[in-house]
């Protein structure tokens, strides 16, 4: 009875959500007058400048950042499952900062030796998105399981890793240091259409998937075992979660960086709102990352006009205390 | 009356020390019946379950319903044998009613969606173990024996033929661990389950079963009535105790009692 | 101001070199350093490629005996990256001084100093910060007078667009914007060179009254849409990459239908002269004022 309430919740805070999502497109370093927003989005008559600036820049910023927040967070509420671990997440396992070692050598190839390597830089990043979670995986197992301090710490390491790999590239390869923070700290300024449709479709897809395997997920909380005497082939489905939670990073890192504790956070708070049963929680996180970066990126461009913030600090200024908590409540708890 | 489970000669060993935990175990159970395991830690009790249920890699045969376990889809092998271990810990804190909803992950949607059919499978599991009321309380808001009869439910919404029990009521005081069986019972007597399950407590083994296996270092020791299982003697060669065992006159059900080498005059009631 | 910083370093040199010996002498780098040369350097490391050019006008290329790998100047000894230095090969050189630049390799600095090498960092972030730096190497290296020479040289080429831009009146100025449209756009600021040249070559930098680390920010792209400049400018990398830096500002949507886009005012300029604060600079002021004159 009362889970049918959650769900009428969520569906009831849904158009508030999506309105503030709107009132976004608002705000940004130059004002536009609210109603030739509208207009503007409506297709109507306004100045040009408007016009690029609510058509061209803002709406698909804020589209790329719901894809994208969307993406992270699902995949965080699905390793965190998987892992049997409320702190796993993209960015805390180093699969980030992998997937952003991937595009960056992408770009660096591009840039030094064959131009069209800049056509691979998301396979690229997937490929080494996939490496630093094995290495992770493979450094934290103790005994088939995952344990708390073990996976943070080889999630810390495979980090600094593959972030001085990404250092080295662009101060060695590259040569331009400017760029290294939109890699290291994320940043959805300048994305255009065609990453929105990119990340779009990947991470519809990759939510139609999390989402039909929700019952697996809901399966899996009291341990592989227990799923396993529930009729779920673990194997192939930690595969499965890994390669798809790791494509979807790679493609959400090659267009807007490395954003952290999306992941992390908010499959926390849609779990508190809504309830642990994934059937739930898995759109309500996908809704509530999408939100929160979305939010986060107008703080980015209007707080310091007009220079724009990277967005992976303002995650990370939110994110890191809300970690702090979420980690000394298991630790207290175990 | 037919056979439900057949093992045969099954074996394992562990993969790392090449240790063997199962040797050449053969038995049969027929459909209906309550079999109870017994032996000492580490007699392999946990992993001959583990092998019925195909989670580790066996040696030897063991036939349901005369397909070897091995081959059968996990899916199907979930609707037909259905398992309480000795807890069950979620890492997320869940409703009651939500745990026993998992119960019908073999059965449900892609999506997991619950159809009419399944939600009448929660909800007789629910009144089958007189819990009702806990089914929208949280997981960890229960008390320990709470939760193994949720536990419990979940197993029974998955409507399974065989119930394997694991040390199901290692933790849980002997009225919980009364209440869990009496249940488990009705359970068999109505819908024909077959139930296999080990246990620590001996007492609670002779009381429940039909027949018990008694297991040691990996091998069969015996296998019979509990009458005819449980005598001194096996006490001595399993589990390396000095034990009396007497037969309650008024069940008939064996027990069996520590030997602390005294007798104990009844002195509580002569000095009242 | 310059030249009365010039005449006073050259008073300085003069009283010194009154006394017969010219070394030692005490200089102050670019980053605070005091630093003193005993004699004549006669080896000299050449730490970075922004630093050659100060070497090469003054004409003391045969006292450079190592360079980094991504110097154009390939006819000393390569010692390997801007970061970290090789220190051992630098030790091997057995230098008299190394020239380093200021950013990521100042903490070199220190290194090079606890090994007992003499170092002198060259970061200029202005055109008279460029001259200083001239006289700063020339009067190291024993010939102030060379130096003063060159500067002369320099300042003449400046006053004469600096005087002709000045009569433009403020309100025909073109509005500039620097860089590169893509994922984060980093543009000069307040403090930075390349704001000062746009400025001296009659143009008004859309991001001038904005300050960052360095005199460099990220700017928001609606800022950029929202300003409407006259003028692009757009820095290329590669050797023959002008045509490819411009399209740039084609391809990108959102910048397509920008004032200078569509008048087909966007320029490239030399990246690898616009990053690098020396006397190249000059020749870039040159350049952009003669680009300012076409719109």
């Amino acid at each position: 009875m009362k889970e049918v309430k959650r769900g009428r919740i969520f569906w009831m805070i849904l158009p508030f959500i999506l309105i503030f999502i709107l009132a976004n497109i608002a705000f940004g370093p130059v004002y536009v007058p609210v109603l030739d927003v509208f207009k503007a989005l409506l297709g109507m008559h306004v100045p040009s400048t408007y016009k690029i600036i609510v058509l061209q820049l803002r709406l698909p910023r804020i589209l790329l950042g719901l894809g994208v927040g969307a993406a992270l967070s699902m995949t965080g509420n699905t390793f965190q499952a998987m892992l049997k671990n409320p702190l796993a997440d993209p960015y805390i396992l180093g699969v980030s900062s992998g997937a952003a070692f991937g595009a960056i050598l992408a770009n660096v190839i591009a840039q030094l030796y064959y131009p069209y390597f800049v056509f691979y830089m998301w396979i690229f990043a997937f490929a080494f998105g996939l490496l630093a979670t094995a290495i992770t995986y493979f450094v934290s197992r103790r005994g088939g399981k995952l344990p708390t301090t073990e996976l943070i710490l080889s999630g810390v390491i495979v980090n600094l890793m593959f972030g001085a790999g990404v250092t080295f590239l662009i101060v060695y390869g590259w040569r331009d240091v400017q760029i290294t923070s939109f890699w290291l700290l994320g940043s959805l300024s300048g994305a255009g259409w065609h990453d929105v449709i990119l990340v779009g479709l990947v991470s519809i897809a990759t939510g139609v998937f999390f989402t039909s395997i929700s019952k697996y997920l809901n399966a899996m909380v009291a341990g592989e075992e227990e799923a396993m005497f529930l009729g779920v082939n673990v194997e192939l489905l930690k595969l499965l979660i890994f390669v798809v939670g790791t494509l979807v990073t790679a493609v959400a890192v090659s267009t807007s960086g490395i954003i952290g504790f999306v992941g992390l956070i908010m499959p926390h708070i849609s779990r508190r709102i809504f309830g642990a049963d994934h059937r739930i929680s898995m759109p309500a996180s996908a809704i509530l990352g999408g939100t929160f970066l979305v939010a986060c990126d107008t703080v980015a461009r209007t707080a310091f006009t007009p220079a724009e913030m990277p967005i992976g600090t303002i995650t990370a200024l939110i994110g890191a205390p809300i970690f702090i908590y979420i980690l000394r409540r298991r630790i207290q708890n175990v | 009356m037919s056979k439900i489970l057949e093992v045969e000669k099954l074996s394992y060993a562990y993969p790392k020390s090449n240790r063997m935990a199962l040797e050449f175990v053969s038995f049969q159970i027929e459909e209906g019946e309550i079999v109870g395991i017994i032996g000492p830690n580490g007699s392999g009790k946990t992993t001959l379950i583990k092998s019925i249920l195909a989670v580790n890699d066996y040696k030897g045969s063991i036939r349901l319903y005369d397909h070897e376990i091995k081959n059968i889809p996990r899916r199907e092998l979930s609707k037909i044998v259905g398992v309480v271990a000795q807890e069950f810990i979620p890492i997320y804190d869940m409703k009651a009613s939500e745990i026993v909803e998992m119960g019908r992950t073999p059965y449900t949607n892609i999506f997991g969606d619950l159809s009419k059919d399944d939600r009448e499978y929660v909800d007789s599991a629910f009144k089958a173990l007189n819990i009702s009321h806990l089914k929208d309380r949280m997981f960890y808001s229960l008390s320990g024996g709470e939760r193994q009869i949720v536990y419990t439910a979940k197993t029974f919404a998955q409507n399974s033929k065989l119930f394997l029990l694991d040390e199901a009521t290692v933790h849980l005081d002997i009225g919980n661990a009364q209440h869990l069986l009496l249940k488990i019972k009705e359970r068999v007597s109505e819908f024909k389950t077959t139930v296999l399950a080990t246990f620590h407590d001996i007492n609670q083994a002779s009381a429940f079963s039909d027949r018990i296996i008694v297991m040691k270092s990996g091998k069969i020791y015996s296998i019979g009535k509990p009458a005819e299982v449980l005598t001194e003697k096996m006490i001595k060669d399993v589990y390396a105790a000095d034990c009396n065992v007497i037969e309650d006159p008024a069940s008939g059900v064996v027990n069996v009692f520590m030997n602390m080498g005294e007798k104990r005059l009844t002195s509580v009631n002569s000095s009242l | 101001m310059k030249k009365f910083l010039v005449s006073l370093i050259l008073t300085a040199v003069l009283v010194v070199s009154i006394f017969a010996s010219y070394y030692p002498i005490t200089l102050v780098d670019d980053a605070g350093n005091v630093v003193t040369i005993q004699s004549t350097p006669i080896r000299v490391i050449d730490a970075a490629p922004s630093v050659t050019d100060f070497l090469l006008q003054l004409g003391y290329a045969n006292k450079i005996v190592g360079v980094t790998q991504y110097d154009s100047y390939t006819k000393a000894e390569n010692i390997g990256l801007l970061y970290p230095l090789d220190l051992e090969k630098i030790v091997s050189l057995k230098p008299d001084m190394v020239f380093l630049f200021g950013g990521f390799q100042l903490p070199q600095y220190a290194s090079l100093k606890k090994l007992g090498i003499n170092a002198f960092v060259l970061n200029a972030n202005s055109l008279n910060g460029v001259y200083r730096d001239v006289m700063d190497v020339a009067t190291i290296m024993g010939d102030p007078q060379k130096g003063s020479t060159l500067v002369d040289k320099l300042q003449s080429i400046e006053s004469k667009i600096e005087n002709s831009a000045y009569n433009i009146p403020l309100d025909s100025r073109p509005t500039v914007f620097y860089g590169t449209p893509g994922k984060e756009i980093w543009t000069a600021g307040m403090g930075s060179y390349l704001n000062e040249l746009i400025s001296l070559a009659g143009g008004v930098n859309i991001t001038g009254n904005y300050a960052g680390p360095n005199g460099w920010l990220p700017v928001s792209p609606e800022f950029i849409v929202s300003k409407n400049p006259d003028i692009i400018l757009v820095p290329y990398y590669a050797p023959g990459g002008e045509k490819a830096a411009i399209q740039q500002f084609d391809t990108f949507p959102p910048f397509k239908d920008l004032k200078a886009v569509k008048e087909g005012h966007v320029y490239a300029i030399d990246g690898n002269i616009a990053s690098q604060p020396n006397t190249q600079l000059i020749g870039l002021l040159e350049q952009i004022y003669n680009i300012f004159q076409k719109w």
